[in-house]
């Protein structure tokens, strides 16, 4: 069941970037409208592949690296249509429609997990902390999007290059009003996501940090947002400085995520995750 | 930060330096940057591997940096406690002025001139129009606060009002959590433990190991009743389980079942189920020595006092050793010391054995006991409520930092000409203007409306 709705929710991704294609060359605002429409009809399908593959296995599907892609897409897919709801960047669908289904396919030659999941990953705390961490991703992705259009709409102004490329782009306030708004969001749940990991730490492990590798490289995430944050509030670096650290905040968000999931031992590894046992020394 | 015009003192200087946020921009990268060492260099490792791994020069300087376990390291504690400084003083550098403005009396300069968002003129007196700004503004922001002044040979009305004037404290509660947190790790490091015991079915402990090697009193007593480990139909381990007692002064307090990730309590400290195995119990033995002989069951780990004098311990057990003719059975290796004398290494086999016997005392082994062991996980740390505490006040303070705002809006009724009012809305916010936009357009429209 949840093999079929993976390859709808594709398939709908992959509809609705050649709607977004389509828009972003001939700028038709029902080709805009008919792309969302494909995106929140694949987002649904999406959400409901990834609960169907909870009833499945018992454990939220976030036990190795294909599963984690897979839910990473759905977190970067629903930030950007929630995010959208206000900011009403229209031309972000054109960037995540197919990078998320990019990372589907990529989900979909991987390997399934190779063990079933152990106990300790049925619980409700991990699949709060795994999806608001996957959520929090999801939106700092829409600031680093947001942030790569930022500048090259910046570039375009500063070069007075006011062609079809900078018609088509967002104004930039526009653009810095997403990436704020994308920005915040992800941060707070970046900090849910990492205390519900402790609480849950600190009942089945014995404590709430271990210092284990994710961890240590998620508080190196976190301290450069929250550098990031500051200043933006503080400092003003709203604008070209602002994109240029918060690509290289999600640089570091990209290799916790990724990197230290494959590079790393630890018991966030990928391929220890699925055998997780409790009272790690 | 602050600048001001005069020389600052060199107080004045190093407060400024604290309460820059700068600092703390550079204090939060430089954290971020040294963290990444302590995933790359294994932990906690003892000092040879580094040496070996690394050659002198290389793991001499690991070892000197205490990279080794750099995250419990005194520079990188600096660095933390430098953060902390920071968020100190600069709150307090701040909270002063923000308290002040959320003090601030809304009459005060209530009818100063301000640059309208919204301007337009409305028929009939500033009067006429009052009650339809009163009304407005206490839906949109609630309280109003109103003054008269004269222009235009007429009598005009500045009416106010602002919602969220607290929300500017959301910083400071972040920046608090952040050290009830900070405070929170220091209290568990200062006064908490954590360390191992592995008790024998049927044994007793009172003390545990901690992770340097010191042992730690526990104040009181635990005792592994039963070690049970179940098993799937294909032989795979479904579970291991401890039974346990704590007693309290000899008297049983409390009985528990442990099993992986359900760990018990008592007093505070949490009882871990972590490893399992077999290993001797009691190893009973038939000592001779000066015309006399008895049994005496002797406990690993320990040296056991003999009756009659002098002491024996049991160094290493073997169940089963084939020493084709001479003997095959069970044997112990002892360490005995007569009173007043020096230890001696003795070997003990089963009765009835063709090894040599030499020395003043003949020890035999009688039986030897094997027994299930439990290795527990314990942990202590007083602080982990204030971590909770600070993670729930960062999440709550994140909120108010984030989404409420400090917004306040005017509506000036000054008389215009032909009898008619001119009507001036404006508005500021610490944050969220977009929000502040709306108000003041919806609180026009409102005005407008009643026209």
């Amino acid at each position: 069941m949840s093999s079929a709705l993976h390859c709808a929710t594709l398939a709908a991704y992959i509809l609705a970037t050649g709607l977004y294609l389509a828009f972003v060359v001939w700028q038709r605002r029902s080709l805009h409208l008919a792309g969302r429409v494909a995106l929140w009809a694949g987002f649904g399908l999406h959400t409901l592949a990834i609960c169907s593959a909870w009833l499945e296995s018992g454990a939220l599907p976030a036990t190795n690296l294909r599963q984690s892609l897979d839910i990473f897409s759905w977190g970067l897919m629903g930030a950007s249509l929630v995010i959208n709801l206000r900011r009403d960047v229209m031309i972000l669908g054109a960037l995540t429609a197919p990078l998320c289904s990019l990372l589907l396919l990529a989900a979909s030659v991987l390997p399934m997990p190779d063990a079933p999941p152990s106990k300790l990953l049925s619980s409700l705390w991990v699949a709060v902390h795994v999806i608001t961490v996957l959520a929090a991703y999801g939106l700092l992705a829409v600031t680093f999007l947001g942030g790569v259009l930022y500048l090259a709409q910046d570039s375009l102004i500063r070069a007075k290059n006011l062609g079809a490329a900078f018609r088509r782009l967002p104004s930039l306030t526009r653009l810095d009003a997403l990436n704020h708004s994308a920005l915040v969001a992800g941060f707070i749940l970046l900090t849910v996501g990492l205390i519900t990991g402790a609480i849950y730490a600190q009942i089945k492990l014995g404590s709430y940090w271990r210092w284990d590798p994710k961890e240590v490289w998620a508080l190196i995430t976190w301290l450069l947002y929250a550098a990031l944050i500051h200043t933006r509030l503080v400092q003003g670096w709203r604008g070209r400085r602002g994109a240029w650290l918060g690509a290289l905040a999600f640089g570091v968000l990209l290799f916790t995520f990724l990197g230290v999931g494959l590079l790393f031992p630890g018991y966030h590894a990928f391929d220890s995750l699925p055998k997780l046992e409790g009272n790690l020394p | 930060m602050s600048e001001t015009p005069s020389p600052a003192s060199p107080g004045e200087r190093v407060w400024n330096f604290f309460a820059s946020v700068k600092l703390s921009f550079a204090l939060l990268l430089i954290l971020a940057a040294t963290s990444v060492a302590g995933t790359l260099l294994p932990q906690k490792e003892p000092a040879q591997l580094y040496l070996e791994q690394f050659g002198p020069t290389w793991g001499g300087l690991i070892l000197g940096l205490g990279l080794d376990d750099m995250y419990h390291a005194l520079w990188f504690l600096l660095i933390m406690s430098l953060l902390a400084a920071n968020l100190v003083i600069c709150s307090l550098n701040r909270l002063p002025g923000a308290l002040k403005i959320i003090r601030k009396d809304p009459a005060v300069d209530l009818d100063k001139k301000r640059s309208p968002a919204h301007g337009f003129t409305l028929a009939g007196t500033p009067a006429a129009s009052a009650e339809t700004a009163r009304r407005a503004l206490a839906k949109a922001l609630g309280k109003v606060w109103e003054k008269p002044f004269q222009a235009g040979g007429g009598q005009g009305l500045v009416l106010l009002s602002q919602k969220g004037a607290w929300s500017r404290l959301g910083v400071y509660v972040v920046h608090f959590s952040v050290l009830v947190i900070f405070a929170g790790a220091m209290v568990g490091n200062l006064f908490g433990f954590s360390g191992m015991v592995t008790i024998n079915q049927g044994q007793t402990v009172d003390h545990i190991m901690q992770e340097r090697g010191q042992e730690k009193l526990l104040g009181f007593e635990l005792r592994l009743d039963k070690f049970t480990i179940s098993r799937y139909p294909n032989g795979m381990i479904s579970e291991f389980r401890s039974d346990v007692t704590f007693l309290q002064n000899g008297r049983e307090a409390q009985k528990n079942s442990l099993v992986v990730n359900d760990p018990a309590v008592f007093e505070g400290i949490d009882f871990y189920q972590s490893s399992y195995g077999q290993r001797p119990g009691l190893v009973t033995v038939r000592v001779s020595r000066d015309g006399q002989t008895f049994d005496a069951k002797l406990e690993p780990g320990r040296w056991n006092p003999l009756p009659g004098g002098g002491q024996a311990g049991v160094v290493e057990v073997h169940q089963n050793v084939n020493m084709g003719q001479m003997y095959s059975g069970p044997l112990a290796r002892l360490a005995y010391q007569p009173e007043g004398g020096e230890p001696l290494a003795i070997t003990a086999f089963k009765a009835g054995n063709r090894m040599p016997q030499r020395g003043p005392v003949k020890i035999e082994l009688v039986d030897l006991e094997i027994v299930p062991y439990s290795g527990l996980q314990v942990k202590y740390d007083p602080g982990v409520w204030l971590i909770w505490v600070g993670c729930s006040l960062m999440v709550i303070g994140f909120f108010i930092a984030f989404y409420l705002s400090h917004q306040k809006v005017w509506v000036r009724l000054e008389p215009a000409k032909g009898g008619r009012t001119r009507v001036e809305i404006s508005g500021a916010a610490n944050k969220n203007r977009l929000k502040l936009e709306k108000i003041m357009e919806r609180l026009a429209g409102a005005m407008r409306g009643g026209e």
